[in-house]
């Protein structure tokens, strides 16, 4: 459980060029500019990342699409030319984090992970278990994609604040209706809901049986709390991860965000509000 | 807290198939002859690469060799109720239809071995292996799991092998670290896969350890999109950490073989080793497998497994003259003892992303 000092959200199409600045984003994928924009406001909106030491400021992204513009473009190239050594370095995805590193001195590490649609989850996840190990004090747990980005300010948790937690777990497709199968997802939902105990359950799933076996799974373990099931809005990482800051914006009660995916991933996010000090 | 211990290895390198391949490879220290690329619709300067043998294939067909293999080494057969993970890094995964990576490296790992439980795709690209490393340590060291299958791949996509050629920085002679007239490195296809265990389940079932994972550190110098920071500031924190104040009986360095790289992490090895940088002897891997990118770090964990084993530092492949600015003992004439049963790997990406890591005789 880690607590959330400030959050940030930026969606296509905004026009983000006038609050980076004029100069130094010309060369920069719109994932890296939106990751870039979000952190901003993330910090901007009381994401406490001064009051730690350069080296004890880290972060974590997650990303499924966010080099997609640059590979398609690429792909097509027929010379040298056509290549931007500005642009090169995008081939490799955790590139579009380096910007975000220095403009906030986040020297205590920089870590991207890929999972299909769960990778923003993951960010939280491996952030939470990277601060819990002591690699860092305070971090930024962020999704990205071409289609925007939502960032984190996070930080070990105090409970007056308010909280999210992360779970990611891997089912393989062709056993999720097996016995087994079954009994996995429902010890992965119990152990999620008597940690969370929410009092609303949504689900961004994209249809799959994966998503419907965890969904069936939380239902069973909710006794009773039925899960409202949205889709995503567009592919990659970012609709949960976009849900999880709108509930840090709105929500007064614990509330479960599960997402899961045909290629087996899912995961459970979560929020906590803050409970006032007596 | 429990120790972390390595009971199975595999491999897969331009040196051919399985860790007694490679083993073999680095008894011989024989530099790899560079293949020229094939794909006509890449244009580019220095089209070179260090290709698996055998039939062209993707990084999730190389991982899945390794798997295999590394399962069959340990002993291990993944049953239903086995507390197991899947946390694997690549920089490239698998090329998708429109040639961008699908990350799902590890998501097919997960279905083939039938595997619930973690299943993380690191993609930190070329440290992604050192950091996949670190994490699965992470879940057996926190009690998420028992057995964690761990490690990198990367194989040829032509975006990746034109984009690097596109910075110059593809050498078009060989891939020659630490090499007075170094001026690149060549990318490389590969894998590298351990499995690691917790300390408490590998001695209920009796099993042999290569090693044990002792520390770890991690940095960033949120510095620069690619080159690293000169002082190496952050790279030095990384390795005293993962060091703790211990001496390494050999360190595998990140020597990737461009120029500024090399120079910098020479630099900070003095500085983290003071004068034994006179005595440790390094092993540099790329120099015998070229830059596999995201599995180098995982290769180079499973080669600090075969030195372990071994207890000697095997020659490395031939410099035409070191580069006297880079201070560093690398001995070419024949293997050298381990003085000290302690192996240090460096990781380090694009982005600043490093990673450090010790691997211990068990």
């Amino acid at each position: 459980m880690i607590a959330v000092t400030g959050a940030g959200e930026v969606h296509a199409p905004s026009d983000v060029s006038q609050e980076l600045g004029r100069r130094g984003y010309k060369y920069l994928l719109p994932a890296s500019r939106y990751l870039l924009a979000a952190t901003r406001r993330a910090v901007a909106g009381g994401g406490r990342l001064d009051h730690a030491p350069a080296e004890r400021r880290g972060v974590a992204v997650g990303s499924n699409t966010a080099v997609r513009e640059y590979f398609s473009q690429a792909m097509t190239a027929t010379g040298q030319e056509d290549l931007s050594p500005a642009m090169a370095p995008y081939f490799a995805i955790n590139a579009l984090a380096a910007r975000v590193t220095g403009e906030h001195e986040l020297k205590a590490f920089s870590l991207t992970c890929t999972s299909p649609h769960v990778a923003g989850f993951e960010a939280i996840e491996l952030g939470g278990r990277a601060l819990a190990a002591g690699r860092a004090d305070v971090m930024v747990v962020a999704a990205m994609e071409g289609t925007g980005a939502v960032a984190l300010v996070v930080e070990p948790g105090a409970a007056h604040l308010p909280r999210v937690l992360a779970r990611t777990a891997f089912a393989p497709p062709d056993l999720v209706a097996s016995d087994q199968g079954r009994r996995r997802l429902l010890a992965d939902a119990e152990a999620v809901i008597e940690r969370v105990r929410p009092t609303r359950v949504h689900a961004v799933v994209d249809g799959s049986p994966v998503a419907e076996a965890v969904i069936r799974a939380v239902a069973i373990a909710g006794d009773g709390v039925v899960p409202l099931v949205s889709e995503p809005a567009a592919g990659g990482c970012l609709a949960p991860m976009t849900l999880l800051s709108d509930l840090l914006r709105t929500a007064r009660e614990n509330t479960l965000v599960i997402t899961a995916t045909a290629e087996g991933h899912y995961a459970f996010g979560a929020f906590l509000p803050g409970v006032p000090a007596c | 807290m429990t120790d972390v211990l390595v009971t199975g290895v595999g491999a897969v390198t331009c040196q051919g198939y399985g860790a007694a391949a490679l083993s073999a490879a680095m008894t011989a220290a024989a530099p790899p002859v560079p293949q020229r690329l094939t794909d006509t619709p890449a244009v580019m300067r220095h089209p070179l690469i260090h290709r698996v043998p055998g039939v062209a294939s993707g990084a999730v067909a190389l991982a899945a060799s390794a798997v295999g293999e590394a399962l069959d080494d340990a002993g291990l057969e993944l049953r239903p109720d086995l507390r197991a993970g899947v946390v694997l890094g690549s920089c490239l995964g698998e090329a998708g239809p429109d040639g961008s990576p699908d990350f799902q490296v590890a998501s097919a790992v997960g279905r083939l071995l039938g595997a619930f439980g973690a299943n993380i795709s690191v993609s930190n690209a070329c440290a992604a292996g050192g950091f996949a490393l670190c994490l699965a340590a992470d879940l057996i060291r926190t009690g998420d799991a028992d057995v964690v299958i761990t490690g990198g791949a990367d194989a040829y996509s032509r975006v990746g092998w034109a984009s690097f050629d596109r910075l110059g920085a593809v050498d078009p002679v060989r891939c020659r670290p630490f090499d007075r007239d170094r001026q690149g490195t060549i990318l490389a296809e590969g894998t590298g896969i351990l499995v690691l265990e917790s300390a408490e389940h590998a001695h209920r079932r009796g099993a042999e350890a290569y090693a044990k994972l002792t520390g770890s550190g991690w940095s960033c110098d949120a510095h620069h999109l690619t080159a690293p920071e000169p002082s190496g500031e952050q790279i030095i924190r990384g390795m005293r950490e993962a060091l703790a104040g211990d001496e390494p009986g050999c360190v595998i360095p990140h020597g990737t073989g461009t120029v500024l790289n090399d120079l910098v992490e020479s630099q900070a090895l003095r500085a983290v080793l003071g004068t034994a940088a006179d005595r440790v002897p390094l092993y540099s891997a790329k120099a015998l497998l070229g830059h596999t990118g995201g599995a180098s770090a995982a290769i180079g964990a499973v080669m600090a497994c075969l030195i372990l084993r071994d207890g000697a530092v095997p020659a490395n492949v031939p410099l035409d003259e070191q580069d006297p600015r880079c201070e560093v003992y690398l001995p070419v004439d024949a293997p050298v003892p381990l003085p000290v049963p302690r192996v240090l790997v460096n990781a380090y990406a694009f982005g600043g992303a490093n990673a450090s890591f010790v691997l211990e005789a068990a």
